[in-house]
């Protein structure tokens, strides 16, 4: 038993030589540097958000929706997404919907509700999107109140294709 | 009796047993951690648009009532100043009186800005106070003003009205 250690590292050491041996006779390799070479840099990534205009949703009468245009420009590299979300809409009987719209035009509004807090589709390096804001006044509403809300706007880069 | 000291070699094998298992959790748990982080290894960047006030239009009461009258009695009042209203969009005036402590009780409507009235809507020898109120109907839902600023009609004998 007390050679029992001797005995295991001349194991080991003789499994090692064996190993190295077999490394010898390891096949052919070659190495060519690239001709041309490749840089590797880190991308950049940004959104741009601000409103087309400047949109008023002052004065409504019930069910007298107003609308304005949310423009996203994707700025750097990769593809990416957005969402959006509304807070402060806190005047009774508010709604505010989005919309997917085609352009900076109010008349560019489409009818596709764009959930606030899901992700859109992944989208182009560089595209803008249009997003339609709109509020109403519904059922529970009252002349004369008011409510200051914001929207923001979040981006996350996908890989490109 | 003392007990002998260990060689450094048992030491040294014993720190490393002691060792191994922090490592094997420390490196599961990176592979946890850094796994789910590769999940999320997105850039993501969030923009505030400047806030924007939603505000519903304002409807005032009607003013400066006026109320005339004998055998009947008419009242007349100046419309409050509304914002352009939607197409569809309906305005009406609704006359109400009151009477002592009662609840006010609606008289009529009218979608001019005066409105004559039988001296049966008020009650015989008591004062009533008139006023009136704008109420804007659209899409199904329907504001009112508060009540204008009221008017006197007394009815006596029955059939006399007087303001």
């Amino acid at each position: 038993m007390r050679h029992a250690p001797r005995l295991v590292a001349v194991a080991v050491v003789a499994f090692l030589l064996s190993g190295i041996a077999t490394a010898a006779y390891a096949a052919w390799s070659a190495s060519r540097p690239v001709a041309s070479a490749a840089t590797i840099r880190s991308g950049t990534f940004g959104l741009d958000a601000r409103w087309v205009g400047t949109p008023a949703f002052t004065g409504m009468w019930p069910q007298d929706p107003r609308t304005g245009v949310v423009q996203l420009t994707h700025q750097g590299d990769g593809r990416w997404q957005y969402q959006l979300s509304v807070t402060g809409a806190s005047l009774p009987g508010l709604t505010v919907t989005l919309l997917e719209a085609t352009g900076p035009d109010v008349a560019d509004c489409g009818t596709t509700v764009v959930t606030p807090g899901a992700w859109s589709t992944t989208r182009a390096t560089g595209s803008t999107a249009y997003v339609c804001v709109r509020t109403t006044l519904g059922a529970g509403s009252a002349p004369g109140g008011s409510a200051a809300f914001t929207v923001q706007a979040t981006a996350r880069n996908q890989p490109s294709t | 009796m003392t007990a002998a000291p260990r060689p450094p070699r048992a030491t040294a094998a014993r720190a490393l047993r002691m060792l191994r298992l922090p490592v094997v959790l420390g490196t599961a748990l990176g592979l946890v951690l850094g796994g789910g982080g590769a999940a999320y290894a997105w850039w993501t960047v969030t923009t505030s648009l400047p806030s924007r006030t939603a505000s519903a239009a304002a409807l005032s009461a009607p003013t400066a009532l006026t109320c005339s009258g004998f055998l009947s009695y008419t009242v007349r009042w100046t419309a409050p100043p509304l914002p352009a209203l939607p197409a569809g969009a309906s305005v009406e005036y609704l006359v109400s009186r009151r009477t002592g402590t009662a609840a006010p009780v609606q008289i009529g409507t009218t979608t001019a800005t005066s409105l004559t009235l039988a001296a049966s809507t008020v009650p015989n020898n008591q004062t009533s106070t008139v006023t009136v109120q704008a109420r804007v109907t659209h899409g199904g839902v329907v504001w009112t003003s508060d009540a204008s600023a009221g008017v006197s009609v007394q009815r006596t004998l029955s059939v006399f009205v007087s303001c």
